[in-house]
């Protein structure tokens, strides 16, 4: 015991020796690399449990150094002790607040992805319905009012998932708001785990072959179509801005690129759907008037179809019985022309710069000389006014002039 | 003639009074801790924190009689309270004491540490004293010399 005791003050006193006999200088080169471990821990901190731990090692590193704080409040210029400690634990304090950040964000984005996983079902069953109405040549009242009602829900659901799947993106985005290029290989690896376990990738691939199919089997307005682009260019854009950090994150990854590049594509073919669905309603607008147009997919293809169609009218004016070719002028002019067609979508076609304004008085010229052949002017009027001036004017020197019986007599008075 | 001596005295007292500088006192030059600095290609020793630089080629002269010992090492320097340098390295025997002077550094004293060269020296402040550590050698120095009753 005795034994036990001395060997005990022997080497508390080699410690105390040891200590005492310690460089300031190394306490204070340990004391800033110990802090500068932190530090770096701090930053490459993956959990909140993990960062608990640094704020247990920054106390007991605080404890340690707390006799030598005199010793570091000299040399720690610009610094000091406190002001250290200070320092770090608001390190802390900020990245806890990442983490819980990011713990919200995770926990919303497995509502999310859910409330998508719902989302595609049920709008895959509506455009399912949808095409089934459409197909169906003799829709009733009630069947178009069901048609109509079915295209309101899947427009809705649709810019809802959308709006969805851009959530889970914008709570993934904080990760990939850094310069992705300075991330390292496992930073790059960790992001991507995430996107792939979120099915970020899949449901945009989904929502914009959905959107596609929707534009296939509806027949909208120019107004429809207007919402329809504007929710597309949110997409796009809100897109484009993690797209280019996804590139980055996915360049060691082969088959992924080429999903970033599937992607891309399916933009491009959204945009040409939306694009052609306004031909295409355009014609199913007239073909409503038993008007059946070939397929336009421009400005210049639309022009020449509607001018070809009228100038094969002319042709067959006289063939046809005059009644028929009434009856198709009115269809196409008033019913069509007049009723829709240049309302509502020549400013939807003008204003997004798929038809001239040389192209639209092209065929508003055209219509005009259909007009006047169909429905040639009465002119006969003007003959009539002509002869009964001529009349007039008969009369008029007529009476003017005295008669010769009448001047002779009134000579012999004289 | 006794006034000539009086108007004399009286003179030179009128110009030792002019000519008494300002002296702003106490003042300490005491660093906290030694600085260790890495000599570059050209000899010199350069202090961050204080911002100033000197040539030590001259020092490596006088202590090995090699001006180009300097060589990557490092040489170890702290400034007592009273604003001297003291300056020495691995291998030195001395520990050199300097004063600041006109663009220079000029040698106060040079204390003989250990004959055989120290191994691992290490400078701390410890005001008044500058204490030196070389392995388990402890001395407190001086301007002067080492201060034989603190070691």
């Amino acid at each position: 015991m005795k034994n036990q005791f001395l060997l005990a003050v022997l080497i508390m006193l080699l410690f105390s020796i040891c200590v005492s006999a310690q460089s300031d200088y190394e306490i204070v080169q340990s004391f800033k690399s110990k802090v500068q471990q932190l530090e770096q821990q701090l930053s490459e901190a993956a959990s909140l449990d993990e960062l608990n731990n640094i704020a247990k090692d920054i106390e007991l590193l605080k404890d340690q150094f707390s006799e030598n704080k005199e010793l570091l409040d000299k040399s720690l210029y610009p610094e000091d002790f406190n002001k250290t400690f200070a320092k770090l634990k608001s390190g802390v304090e900020v990245r806890a607040l990442d983490f819980t950040q990011i713990e919200v964000l995770q926990t919303e984005v497995i509502v999310l992805r859910d409330e998508v996983d719902r989302l595609n079902t049920r709008n895959r069953e509506l455009i399912n319905q949808i095409a089934v109405l459409q197909a169906d040549k003799n829709k009733d009242v009630e069947t178009i009012r069901k048609l109509e009602s079915l295209v309101t829900n899947l427009k809705a659901s649709l810019l809802k998932r959308d709006n969805l799947i851009l959530g889970i993106v914008d709570s993934l985005t904080p990760q990939l708001t850094a310069d992705v290029s300075s991330l390292s290989p496992e930073d790059k690896q960790k992001i991507a785990a995430q996107f792939e376990s979120n099915n970020v990738l899949n449901n945009v691939k989904r929502s914009l072959r959905d959107h596609v199919r929707f534009l296939d089997v509806t027949t909208l307005k120019p107004d429809d179509i207007k919402e329809i682009k504007k929710q597309q260019d949110y997409f796009v854009s809100t897109w484009q801005k993690i797209g280019v950090n996804l590139v980055d994150v996915y360049a060691d990854k082969k088959e992924k690129s080429n999903e970033l590049k599937e992607i891309d594509l399916l933009f491009a073919n959204w945009q040409t759907a939306i694009r052609n669905e306004a031909w295409n309603s355009i014609k199913e607008e007239f073909a409503i008037n038993n008007i059946f147009l070939l397929d336009f997919k421009s400005g210049q293809e639309f022009t020449v179809e509607l001018t070809r169609f009228i100038d094969e009218e002319f042709k067959n004016y006289g063939i046809k019985s005059k009644e028929d070719s009434e009856r198709i002028y009115a269809a196409f002019v008033d019913s069509t022309w007049f009723k829709s067609v240049q309302p509502e979508w020549i400013p939807y076609l003008i204003d997004n710069k798929m038809l001239t304004a040389q192209q639209k008085s092209l065929i508003e010229a055209k219509v005009t000389e259909w007009k006047n052949v169909v429905f040639p002017r009465d002119i006969t009027w003007v003959y009539y006014v002509i002869a009964a001036l001529l009349l007039v004017t008969f009369l008029y020197f007529l009476l003017k002039r005295k008669p010769k019986t009448l001047i002779a007599k009134e000579e012999l008075k004289q | 003639m006794t006034k000539t001596k009086i108007l004399l005295a009286g003179i030179l007292v009128l110009l030792t009074y002019s000519c008494t500088s300002l002296i702003l006192k106490p003042a300490d030059f005491s660093w906290p801790i030694e600085s260790v600095l890495k000599i570059d290609d050209n000899g010199y020793a350069k202090e961050d924190r204080y911002a100033f630089a000197f040539n030590i080629k001259p020092l490596f002269y006088e202590e090995v009689q090699d001006s180009l010992a300097y060589l990557d090492r490092e040489v170890r320097i702290i400034r007592n309270t009273e604003g001297f340098y003291f300056i020495t390295c691995a291998g030195f025997k001395n520990v050199y004491v300097f004063k600041s002077s006109d663009g220079s550094l000029e040698m106060e004293n040079k204390i003989m540490v250990k004959e055989a060269g120290l191994t691992k020296p290490v400078f701390n402040q410890r005001v008044p004293l500058i204490e030196l550590i070389d392995g388990s050698d402890k001395y407190y120095l001086t301007k002067k010399g080492i201060e034989e009753d603190k070691k």
